[in-house]
């Protein structure tokens, strides 16, 4: 059985590994290069753009023929390349496409991103709770199927969000929450930009050290991983940390490499900041010329691309050079341009959305978590049944297989006991098998010997003539004497040759006696009666010829001494007994008078030795023994 | 979770099952292997009485063919003693 589901577990280990290598096998070269592509772009989107340009033209086409999952990859990258030369009307339809191709699932990552794409172009445009919005789709996704890099990217963006609104703690709470689920994956994007943006929000609260501390691990992981556009950003933290320390040199050596490496990248919003950056610098020097100059191409660059969050950064510097040159005409003209953009961008009706999407995303949270911690205690419940259900039958497994281990051994030791018990009866049998042999030997050998006492007795008497009368009497009494002893021998050797005896043997046999008797005295009426329902009762060898001895003995005594004509024996059943009757018609004698002979005690012990009672009545009527056995 | 349980269930079950039935053989095969041990038993038993029984005929005719034997040595003694007599008789 154990073999049978190790197998089963093999075939089927076996057969999803085929499988999974099937799986990955069965991409056609097409499918391979556009996945190759995605992931590419998704890590080096801002790098080299114009090679990238080039792939993305090639899997656009070859995605023609495919399934509208890679057309939906190939649209995700164009959409990034859009919202990276920062058009965000088109890269929000090129996310909206995707998410339509793919079929908004709720459990696909290519839509999660899709939504978190189209959020990011609403952050660039200032459209707050639209980007909100999008950013909470992507997370739901991305915390369904538990993706944790999705999901630190969704709080990345929400975290510049919040500090583009100004809101300080929700960007700390989500920039620092980014950082914690990304601690072990300091080299992704992810962690560079909550990184930075953290490093940005220590530096405006005056916290130079720790922004400092953070834009150096930042250079360092940036310069290990060769990309100028993150640098570009830890670069710029640092140099607004030298101009607000009043460090101007490093601040303006900082911003001239950050400027430098922007306009490398092409991204224009980080370069417009960089001049909005510049413009400060110049104007903490008193460069008022260049402070506008600066300023002015920011604004022109972010009009351009209509990137509103940048905008009043641009107008402030403007604001202040104004104020400082007393020229308050333009100042005003300035505060209402830039009051005007952070209208656009924050309204109260704006407000009431962000703050209803942050309910609702909040509200689904809260209901989530409840769900889950349902799930999880209904999962704990099953799992405590199953762990209980496992261990009681496991331990009624344990009973059984050692209550049956028990009676193995219990078993086991009977049987030893009994095949012990055998193997002794078997010896002892031997052993007593070889003494009967030697003596059934030593009887044959003394009835041959006692036949040819006999027969030289009988001989010498025949052959040569005796008269000494003494002498003659002496021989004869040595031939009967053994003739006597040859029957003795018979009836022994009879009774052991028989295994059981039956009243009908005995009776043939005291027959046998009987007859003998009758040639010295033929007037004695001899009778044995056995109830029918006794002639089969077996008797022991020992028994047998015990009672055959006394009654011989007593039908012996009955024709020596009692001078009796009728000799009767009857064996009778009296409930469990064995009842036999000797009774003869003979003169008696009075037992107070004549003691008991060794014939009459030898009848007693033998009948006693078999269980039985022996019991003697006699009078000047005759004599009557009673033997009574236990069947 | 449900389906897990109740392959459990049902694996223990057919465990215990296959466990009962396979004591319930070996008690038994037992019984029978013990049941033709007592029966060997029983017979080389009886076997053994009935050697017994023989061997206790022969140790009582041991002692009758003792006695038999003390009162033949008797007798012959005596006609020998006849004889010896009738030969002194003879050659006086």
């Amino acid at each position: 059985m154990k073999n049978l589901i190790s197998l089963i577990l093999i075939l089927l280990l076996l057969y999803s590994c085929n499988k999974s290598e099937k799986s990955s096998n069965s991409l056609t070269p097409n499918q391979k290069q556009i996945i190759s592509v995605y992931n590419g772009v998704g890590k080096n989107y801002l790098e080299g753009s114009d090679s990238i340009e080039a792939t993305i033209q090639n899997i656009e086409n070859i995605s023609k023929t495919e399934s509208d999952r890679y057309k939906a990859m190939v649209t995700i990258c164009r959409g990034n390349m859009s919202a990276k030369s920062s058009e965000y009307e088109i890269a929000t339809k090129k996310f909206r496409k995707a998410i339509q191709l793919l079929g908004n699932s709720g459990r696909d990552t290519l839509v999660a991103r899709s939504y978190n794409g189209i959020a990011s172009c609403y952050k660039s445009k200032g459209d707050y709770p639209n980007a909100i919005s999008n950013y909470q789709n992507a997370l739901r996704i991305f915390n369904r199927i538990n993706f944790v890099n999705g999901i630190a990217t969704a709080y990345a963006g929400l975290g510049q969000l919040y500090l583009q609104k100004n809101d300080i703690t929700l960007a700390k709470k989500h920039l620092e929450m980014t950082i914690m689920l990304l601690k072990n994956k300091k080299y992704s994007h992810s962690y560079l930009i909550a990184s930075h943006t953290l490093a940005n929000i220590y530096g405006m609260s005056g916290d130079m050290k720790s922004a400092l501390k953070i834009d150096e691990e930042g250079l360092r992981i940036t310069d290990s991983i060769k990309s100028d556009h993150f640098k570009a950003t830890f670069l710029d933290n640092k140099a607004n940390c030298f101009m607000y320390s009043n460090q101007l040199d490093s601040a303006q050596y900082y911003f001239d490499k950050c400027l430098e490496m922007d306009i490398k990248t092409g991204i224009d919003k980080q370069i417009a900041d960089s001049y909005s950056n510049l413009g400060q610098l110049a104007l903490f020097k008193k460069e008022f010329a260049t402070a506008e100059k600066q300023a002015l191409k920011s604004l022109e660059i972010l009009k351009r691309i209509d990137h509103k969050p940048y905008m009043p950064k641009a107008y402030d510097v403007l604001e202040q050079l104004y104020t400082q040159q007393g020229d308050y005409k333009k100042v005003i003209e300035i505060q209402k341009k830039s009051f005007q953009v952070y209208k656009e961008m924050i309204t109260e009706k704006k407000e009431a959305s962000i703050a209803e999407f942050n309910i609702l995303y909040e509200t689904q949270e809260k209901e989530k978590q409840i769900l889950e911690s349902k799930t999880e205690t209904n999962k704990k419940h099953n799992q405590l049944i199953i762990a209980t259900v496992t261990f009681l039958g496991l331990l009624l497994i344990t009973f059984l297989i050692y209550r049956q281990q028990k009676l193995k051994n219990k078993q086991q030791e009977q049987e030893f006991e009994l095949k012990t018990a055998i193997s002794q009866i078997e010896n002892q049998n031997k052993l007593q098998e070889q003494r009967l042999n030697i003596s059934r030997d030593l009887h044959d050998n003394i009835g041959s010997q006692l036949t040819f006492i006999i027969s030289s007795v009988d001989n010498v008497k025949y052959a040569f003539e005796i008269d000494n009368k003494k002498l003659d009497d002496k021989l004869t009494n040595i031939s009967s004497f053994a003739k006597e002893t040859i029957v003795e021998l018979r009836d022994t050797i009879w009774a052991m040759n028989s295994n059981e005896i039956t009243f009908e043997d005995l009776e043939s046999r005291i027959h046998n006696f009987i007859e003998k008797a009758k040639e010295a005295k033929d007037e004695i009426q001899f009778s044995f009666e056995t109830d029918d329902n006794l002639q089969a009762t077996k008797l022991t060898s020992i028994e047998g010829m015990n009672v055959y001895r006394t009654i011989q003995e007593a039908v012996n005594n009955s024709i020596k001494y009692a001078d009796a004509s009728t000799i009767s024996v009857a064996v009778k059943r009296i409930d469990n007994q064995i009842q036999i009757k000797i009774v003869d018609n003979g003169i008696g004698f009075d037992q107070a008078v004549i003691p008991k002979g060794n014939g009459l005690k030898n009848m007693q012990k033998r009948i006693e030795d078999i269980g039985g009672s022996f019991n003697l009545e006699s009078s000047n009527l005759g004599t009557l023994i009673t033997i009574l056995l236990n069947n | 979770m449900i389906i897990l349980l109740i392959a459990i269930v049902i694996a223990f079950v057919i465990s215990i099952a296959s466990l009962y039935f396979g004591y319930s053989k070996q008690n038994r095969t037992f019984k029978n292997r013990t049941a033709f041990l007592e029966n060997c038993i029983a017979v080389l038993r009886k076997q053994q009485e009935k050697q017994l029984n023989q061997l206790k005929l022969s140790d009582v005719l041991s002692e009758q063919l003792k006695e038999s034997n003390h009162h033949l040595n008797k007798i012959i003694y005596d006609v020998n003693f006849q004889l010896f007599l009738v030969m002194f008789n003879k050659k006086k």
